[in-house]
């Protein structure tokens, strides 16, 4: 009898751990990596919304166009074309939901229109306002310079920006 | 979430059946749809990045955009899924339906499929309407979406464009005939809320629909969509210069059937291509890879 009930606990217990298992196997691929020790932001749908957003960027100058073509929580982009090819890329995020990002201006040595601006990689440049928006241009090639990107993000209405950091 | 977007990117193919039939649609817009395969690789093409350190922080940062569930990329994925498996059923069926008529005893196929033209307009507006919901739950336009996603699509490319010019050619021109946007209308608006709920489509697509898994809502939803479609879709193919003799012949190469047969060959295509759903990976990750490079 004692037999019996060994058997039946260790049959239940190995059911107990191979459903364990099973579970543990079938939840879904974490698919966020732990990235860096950098703090944790802000929930993503909790950042500015891409709308409020949109109103920072600038107008098209003659011969160019912007297109928006994605926003998001915490993020907006347009597309530059020029006689209809995409030259460059315009965006701006809320660096309040990934903080690390700030880190680049740190040992910023350059502003644009008083704010600190960094590179971002080898086709990209950024300006950080109010310590909180990052606004980027970056180059679909080599044709759009980096002093070309430069004064494309000088033309943000990056005042305007500041001051939606101020109401947050 | 079963895969994650770079594993989903990692596993696209780089040939078969479904990358000779977008590769048809090249004349359409010669050079604007690539291949592309692969997470890192798509990296270095969308953002024009190569150094290994910048790609892993957009790979990293993609990732966990891709993992928050409330930024929609998840979704997009999911319908883009979810119409190919309707579609498959679809060809199936008008499978059967073609069978039936051949051989008599197989006669019964034929009164227990749908009649073709209807199912395959269905068809078509369901592949529309994914291509609206994903496209606004990748790339964001809150509230329904319509006028600024027709917006939008005027600025289409690449993969978008492949997608959508593949959906006119193989689901519209090909089953339909060149008067394939007026027979839509036509069933569209006939539509009722029991073919909403037949719909595969909508069966496995319904929770992450507008109108929250409501069949009525999903049904005005589509009729919405579809009438504000309309025009743009019906110039589409003219726009584009796509014409039934410009892939005729290239898909001889690939389909055996004879020109009184198309709808053969849609069902073929239907049953044996992913295109929507290949194409869609290759735009999520586009739109994400955008996004997370200017988040880093």
């Amino acid at each position: 009898m004692k037999k019996l009930l060994f058997v039946l606990v260790l049959l239940l217990a190995g059911y107990f751990a191979w459903r364990n298992v099973r579970i543990t196997a079938e939840k879904p691929v974490a698919a966020v990596p732990s990235t860096t020790s950098a703090p944790a932001g802000i929930p993503q749908a909790e950042a500015t919304p891409g709308g409020s957003l949109n109103r920072a960027f600038p107008e098209a100058a003659a011969g160019y166009k912007l297109t928006f073509s994605q926003e998001k929580d915490g993020f907006s982009q347009a597309d530059l074309t020029q006689d209809g090819k995409k030259v460059a890329m315009l965006t701006i995020s809320d660096t309040a939901a990934n903080p690390s990002a700030r880190d680049k201006f740190k040992t910023s040595k350059k502003q644009i229109g008083g704010f600190p601006s960094a590179p971002v990689g080898a086709l990209g440049t950024a300006v950080l306002v109010g310590d909180r928006y990052q606004v980027q241009a970056r180059s679909a090639g080599p044709a759009f310079t980096a002093a070309d990107r430069e004064a494309w993000l000088a033309r943000f209405k990056l005042a305007e920006l500041a001051t939606i950091a101020k109401e947050k | 979430m079963s895969k994650s977007i770079d594993q989903l990117v990692d596993s696209l193919p780089t040939g078969g059946l479904t990358v000779r039939a977008l590769g048809l649609l090249d004349y359409i817009a010669p050079g604007q749809w690539q291949n592309v395969t692969g997470f890192d690789n798509t990296i270095q093409l969308v953002t024009g990045e190569s150094d290994p350190g910048m790609v892993s922080q957009i790979r990293n940062r993609a990732l966990q955009l891709y993992g928050d569930t409330s930024q929609g990329y998840q979704r997009a994925i999911s319908i883009y899924q979810s119409v190919e498996t309707a579609d498959a059923a679809l060809g199936a069926a008008a499978m059967a339906h073609r069978i039936g008529e051949k051989i008599s005893f197989l006669s019964f196929l034929d009164k227990i499929t749908p009649p073709q033209e209807r199912s395959q307009a269905i068809n078509l507006a369901m592949k529309l309407v994914a291509e609206s919901v994903g496209f606004c739950y990748t790339n964001g336009f809150p509230g329904d979406g319509i006028g600024e996603f027709m917006a939008a699509v005027g600025s289409y490319e690449k993969e978008n464009l492949i997608r959508l010019s593949a959906i006119i050619t193989f689901d519209g021109l090909l089953p339909l005939g060149p008067d394939f946007a007026a027979k839509l209308m036509t069933h569209v608006s006939q539509l009722n809320v029991s073919d909403i709920e037949d719909s595969k489509f909508f069966q496995a697509a319904k929770a992450i629909l507008p109108g929250g898994g409501s069949a009525g809502a999903a049904l005005s939803y589509v009729t919405g969509a579809i009438g504000s479609m309309e025009s743009y879709v019906g110039n589409f193919a003219g726009q584009h210069g796509i014409t039934l003799d410009g892939i005729l012949g290239g898909l001889k190469g690939f389909v055996d059937f004879s020109d009184d047969k198309l709808d053969y060959a849609a069902a073929f295509l239907a049953m044996s291509t992913n295109y929507v759903e290949h194409t869609g990976t290759q735009s999520v990750a586009r739109s994400l890879i955008e996004r997370a490079v200017g988040e880093i």
